[in-house]
């Protein structure tokens, strides 16, 4: 079985369980929250394997049925997915030998999820290519998948919350936090832009908070990395 | 609903999702990056996960979340414990899952 598959495929698919395990209840929801507001079937599915970002599709639909303008759809949609210039930007450094056509693919699927785990790749050495496409292609078919699941049989799932799936992701962000911040000062800047982002949220701006919190935090550790190395 | 219009939100919802995904990669991946931004960009992963971590815990529909009933929260106790001692994300995922189905039905 090994021999058919190209190096990283496999280690890929082993490290995508958790996203594997996490997306389906979320695109299961989606699909019903959809459904209930209007959306047919098919648009419900197209939104997913169109958009692609479970938060925005959500605040998307909610907005919908309150009858707020597209225009406004479209830039809080937009407001939301702004975090994903700082995953890009900070990915980007490590693409410098991968062929366009690929990076074009990669990075429709770069969601928090699949730069979390890429990032903890990163920090171990450097981003393998096939095992990147892979944990990105099975992010984005899961969440094809769970929705086409909440369309068909969605009521029904839900009603079965004995397994705490909604832990899936949370449980996955803390043990690649783990592995990514292994200094004291990564620990801090983690836990100052998490303390961060709670604020944002608390004063209304929840939209801008993982972008605000980063450039904020980031933005003062260079500044207490250049002190240091000035004194 | 009308469909038509609606097909056209959601292409534009999936192009100003995009364009935020590729744009920096377009433009700085076959570029060396200055050793300030670099510095800079070290901190960027840490930080955005701990932005979306610790926003999943300890909030709820826009509010804070401390309760026992925050089984999410609860959970995240262990799950860091056995994060640490097995650095392990398979692992660590599906023991914190257990965890925190044991405390929802028990709490």
């Amino acid at each position: 079985m090994r021999s058919f598959l190209k190096p990283g495929v496999l280690s890929g698919l082993k490290r995508s369980i958790p996203i594997l395990l996490g997306y389906i209840p979320v695109a299961i929801a989606f699909a019903i929250l959809a459904l209930n507001a209007g959306f047919s079937p098919l648009l419900t599915i197209f939104m997913s394997a169109t958009v692609f970002a479970g938060a925005s599709q959500f605040i998307a639909v909610e907005l919908l049925s309150n009858g707020i303008d597209y225009g406004i759809i479209l830039v809080t949609t937009l407001v939301v997915n702004l975090r994903h210039l700082l995953m890009s930007f900070y990915i980007s450094n490590h693409l410098q030998h991968w062929r366009w056509r690929d990076i074009y693919i990669f990075c429709f699927g770069l969601t928090d999820e699949a730069f979390a785990l890429h990032s903890s790749r990163i920090a171990q050495g450097e981003l393998l290519k096939i095992e990147a496409m892979t944990i990105n292609i099975v992010g984005y078919g899961t969440w094809i998948f769970g929705t086409i699941l909440g369309v068909l049989i969605g009521p029904l799932l839900m009603g079965n919350q004995a397994i705490a799936l909604d832990f899936a992701l949370p449980a996955m962000f803390i043990v690649l936090l783990v592995l990514i911040a292994d200094s004291i000062k990564k620990l801090a800047v983690a836990i100052i832009a998490g303390c961060v982002a709670i604020v944002i949220n608390l004063t209304g701006f929840g939209q801008w908070s993982v972008l605000l919190a980063t450039v904020f935090v980031a933005t003062i550790g260079l500044g207490i990395d250049r002190w240091k190395t000035k004194s | 609903m009308e469909n038509e219009k609606l097909v056209f939100l959601i292409m534009g919802m999936a192009l100003v999702t995009y364009i935020p995904r590729i744009a920096p990669a377009i433009f700085f991946s076959k570029k060396a990056m200055p050793e300030l931004l670099n510095q800079w960009l070290q901190y960027v992963p840490s930080s955005i996960i701990g932005a979306l971590l610790l926003s999943s815990l300890f909030m709820k529909e826009g509010s804070l979340h401390l309760a026992v009933s925050n089984t999410i929260l609860l959970s995240a106790i262990p799950t860091v414990i056995f994060a640490y001692i097995t650095k392990s994300p398979v692992f660590t995922v599906i023991i914190g899952v257990a965890i925190a189905s044991a405390l929802q039905a028990f709490l």
